[in-house]
């Protein structure tokens, strides 16, 4: 009975796919991670990423927060007609957060974050069966956010602030048509962008928070390209070099937030956000190479096009802290995460999944200023069918990921 | 408080983890089992010809045979009960057998600065020693076989070669001279075939231009001869898979060098008036083709757009000795009347309805020295430009129709008997003919087509494909077995064999 009553759940839970994902690592606040990453908390300066206005709310004249994550994600890629199965091999990656927030006057908030929004670092190894789309990519992007906010009145606060982005793109991928690979590196790529947010606490328990981030188009121009070819082809009209150079536009997709908080009692509070990222302006991957005619546009076979038509995305989110003393907290959530990507364009450079996560933490107050919060997050990536018929890349891929995250915060006064 | 916390998290860590993260629909492959369906791959034997032999790049060779089609599916059948399958391998990876003048398979070299398939340097050592004893063998695939040759006795004997009536591939592995391919086929009483034949039997023809030299096999003999290797290959049991043949025409060997390469670039190389000089040279016979009334075989060059090709056509009616007598009486001495006679007497430029043999290429523009020999001047022994395409270098129009028309047929008797003797059947003539479509097919991220050399699909013979083609051909075979007998044999990631090695 148990198990019908937990797998109905299961099925449930399932059938409402829920979104974001793509490359987007949502994991800006160690706390707020712990918590399903909702978005409406103004404990420490960490809700300077989140939602900016929510600056005005912070218990504290200056708050200055930290924390680093260690992710592990693994993907398994099988196709049933081949009876072929593959794996990844991901490094751990680092994403971290740091943030402050510092009340100019009473009404006056200025702060900065700097955090990596958006990142991925995937392993499929060099002889999988998909080496011709990828064997290796490693991704990141950091977004530099000055922002300022503004206390209208005492429960309401408006912001804003600007991000500067800057990314770097890593990827390996075989030739295998004539026997050869190719290596991409971009660094220092720009992008600009800037973020908006209204919050407001109606009541002492009610918090709420309107945020948007918009979308940060990150151009990365004169990349290095690294050909490993025969001997006999370099030089010729195709390969007129082995070290060439590349452009390329990323976009990062906009994001509008939608959180709450409540608190139930003194010790307990609930959350929940819904985000909604605008991922449909990310329509195709284009290399423009410089000298290289290893494209596949018929006009201009220096451009190398393939679709990828993702498409927008939600994530719904809810999460609960619990109390049971002044210094001790316990958090738990879930959220659900969809994949911006349809079937027909699945590439496995990005290896999107729809995710059902869980979540949990603890934080402790090691002086009255000082918190340290300790969160890990498991997701489960779907199963999902891969139908592109445009690189003739059939299967099916699922994944999972264990991420840890250590965090301070210090509110000085 | 505990109450509540506790059942709470119970409760989501249940759901979480009973949320079982299996692949969908059928399942982890880990957990998937072969099985052979209503079929018993434990005797697979492949019968065909050059396709089925794994000839490449001009030649039979280890590796070839080792990639042929037969052999990849034969390595999937052995996960469900596949037997044994060995192959009557060459001696080397050259292929050539010198004692018969038959040369090593080609491959790209680089030639006056650029890459070109050239026959590859070395003594092949595969002799016609026969390999009966090592065998039997279960790929009975022979390079060249036609239909018929399936069922003629004494195929592998030696002392039929020089009347044609035997095949040196076959010698090496028959297991006595007066068996027959298909003899030999039964006697290891196969429970699963392949046979793929009857492109050898259309392409002899299509590749000398039909010239004579190897004639289109009838409708009538092919329907015979297929009925044959049917009722025998059935009569114990056995199931099996034919596959239409591929259209000619489909293939690099007839589609890479177009009708038209006299670009007036070309013409005026090393001449820059060489167009002014050949409609000079062409005029007086142009005139006389006006008067004979035959507008349409004059040859006229332009220096705007890029020239068609001048071809032989043994079709059109021979105007030799009316050619003749117009130029002696505008005064033309006898001899070189005679000359223009036999030179123009078939000749016309090429339209787009031809199409040029692979092999021409080296030779086009290029002085015909058999001509020279015969004493003709260089200035109109230039092969495609002054000096008519010789037929086996044209495929033309006619016989291209009639190229098609017994493909058509043969297919057609094909898939009929498939039918008749309730048999899985491959499509290869659509598969092969999807290489030629603009976008060519993709395989996991890789792009074939079917252009010469860098398509990826065929070898450097322009004819045959390369172990990547084979591979993909293999699981067109695999996928129409499946279909018809309810089995899984896996499909295999063709990028994972041989393409076009690029020194």
């Amino acid at each position: 009975m148990k198990k019908r009553l937990s797998f109905l759940l299961c099925f449930m839970i399932t059938f409402y796919l829920l979104q974001a994902g793509g490359f987007r690592v949502s994991l800006q606040g160690i706390r707020q991670a712990a918590m399903a990453h909702t978005s409406a908390h103004t404990r420490d300066a960490s809700v300077v990423f989140f939602n900016p206005a929510g600056m005005s709310f912070i218990p504290s004249k200056l708050s200055i927060t930290g924390g680093m994550f260690a992710v592990i994600t693994k993907a398994e890629f099988q196709s049933v007609n081949s009876l072929y199965k593959a794996k990844t091999d991901n490094p751990v990656s680092p994403p971290f957060n740091f943030a402050a927030a510092y009340k100019a006057t009473d009404n006056l908030s200025v702060g900065l974050s700097v955090s990596t929004p958006y990142g991925s670092s995937v392993d499929w190894g060099k002889d999988w069966m998909g080496k011709n789309l990828i064997t290796k990519i490693k991704l990141e992007a950091f977004f530099i956010q000055p922002t300022v906010a503004y206390k209208i009145t005492d429960w309401f606060s408006i912001g804003g602030g600007y991000i500067f982005a800057t990314a770097s793109a890593n990827l390996e991928k075989a030739i295998s048509n004539i026997n050869g690979s190719m290596k991409l590196k971009a660094g220092g790529a720009p992008g600009y962008g800037y973020n908006l947010g209204m919050y407001f606490r109606p009541t002492k328990e009610l918090d709420v928070g309107i945020s948007y981030r918009s979308e940060v188009k990150i151009k990365a121009r004169k990349g290095n390209v690294y050909l490993h070819i025969p001997s006999s082809l370099i030089g010729t009209d195709k390969f007129a070099t082995t070290t060439d150079r590349f452009d390329t536009n990323i976009p990062l997709a906009s994001e509008l937030t939608l959180g709450l908080t409540y608190k139930i009692s003194k010790s307990w509070s609930i959350s929940s956000d819904w985000n909604f990222s605008g991922w449909h302006e990310y329509k195709d991957l284009t290399f423009k190479f410089y000298q290289n005619k290893i494209g596949n546009d018929p006009h201009n076979p220096t451009i190398s096009s393939s679709p990828r038509k993702f498409k927008n995305s939600s994530a719904y989110r809810i999460g609960t802290e619990y109390s049971p003393s002044d210094k001790l907290a316990f958090r738990l959530g879930y959220y659900y995460d969809e994949s911006p990507v349809k079937d027909e364009y699945w590439n496995p450079e990005t290896p999107s999944t729809d995710n059902q996560a869980i979540t949990g933490g603890l934080g402790y107050k090691l002086t009255d200023n000082l918190y340290i919060d300790l969160s890990g997050i498991y997701f489960v990536g779907e199963s999902r069918n891969i139908d592109n018929e445009n690189a003739g890349f059939y299967g099916q891929v699922k994944s999972s990921s264990y991420m840890v995250g250590l965090g301070l915060s210090w509110n000085a006064f | 408080m505990k109450k509540i916390i506790y059942p709470f998290l119970f409760s989501f860590l249940t759901i979480i983890f009973s949320c079982n993260n299996d692949f969908d629909g059928e399942g982890n492959v880990s957990d998937i089992e072969v099985n052979s369906g209503e079929a018993n791959f434990s005797r697979y034997i492949a019968l065909g010809g050059s396709l089925t032999s794994g000839f490449k790049d001009g030649a039979l060779y280890i590796e070839g045979q080792k990639q042929s089609y037969p052999a990849i599916i034969a390595e999937q059948m052995k996960r469900v009960g596949g037997g044994m399958f060995k192959i009557p391998y060459m001696e080397d990876e050259l292929g050539g057998i010198p004692f018969l003048g038959i040369s090593n398979k080609l491959s790209l070299e680089i030639v006056n600065g650029g890459l070109s398939p050239t026959v590859a340097q070395g003594k092949g050592i595969t002799t016609l020693t026969n390999i009966y004893s090592q065998g039997p063998y279960q790929n009975m695939g022979v390079p060249g076989a036609k239909s018929y040759h399936l069922i003629s006795l004494g195929y592998g004997d030696p002392t039929n070669l020089p009347l044609g009536a035997a095949n040196p591939y076959f010698i090496r592995f028959a297991s006595s001279p007066n068996t027959s391919i298909l003899e030999d086929a039964m006697k290891q009483d196969p429970t699963f075939f392949s046979l793929w034949i009857g492109y050898n039997d259309i392409l002899g023809y299509a590749m000398s231009g039909g010239d004579g030299s190897n004639t289109l096999t009838s409708v009538s003999t092919f329907q015979t001869t297929y009925n044959t290797l049917l009722s025998k290959l059935v009569s114990k049991g056995a199931k099996g898979i034919v596959a239409s043949i591929p259209n000619v025409t489909a293939s690099p060997f007839f589609t890479t060098v177009p009708y038209n390469p006299l670009t007036p670039q070309n013409l005026t190389k090393t001449n820059p008036n060489q167009i002014k000089e050949l409609n000079n040279a062409f005029e007086s016979l142009n005139n006389v083709f006006d008067f004979l009334q035959h507008p349409e075989r004059k040859i006229k060059y332009s220096s705007t757009q890029a020239n068609p090709l001048l071809i032989k056509d043994k079709d059109l009616v021979d105007l030799k000795s009316q050619i003749k007598m117009v130029l002696i009486s505008k005064g033309v001495s006898t001899n070189q009347a005679e000359l223009m006679g036999t030179l123009y007497g078939q000749s016309r430029q090429a339209t787009g309805e031809d199409f040029i043999a692979l092999t021409a290429l080296r030779s086009i523009a290029q002085i015909n020295s058999k001509a020279i020999s015969e004493g003709i001047p260089s200035s109109l022994a230039v092969n495609g430009v002054t000096y008519p395409l010789i037929d086996s270098w044209v495929l033309t129009a006619k016989e291209r129709e009639k190229t098609n028309l017994a493909t058509m047929q043969f297919n057609n008797i094909i898939k009929n008997l498939s039918d008749q003797y309730n048999l899985a059947f491959f499509d290869a003539n659509a598969l092969i003919n999807d290489f030629n479509k603009n976008s060519g097919l993709n395989f996991n991220g890789v792009n074939y087509t079917s252009q010469f050399i860098t398509g990826g699909a065929f070898s450097l013979d322009g004819i045959y494909f390369t172990s990547r083609g084979y591979a993909i051909i293999a699981n067109g075979f695999i996928k129409a077995i499946n279909k018809k007998y309810k089995s899984n044999l896996p499909y295999v990631d063709p990028n994972a064999y041989q393409g076009i090695k690029y020194p």
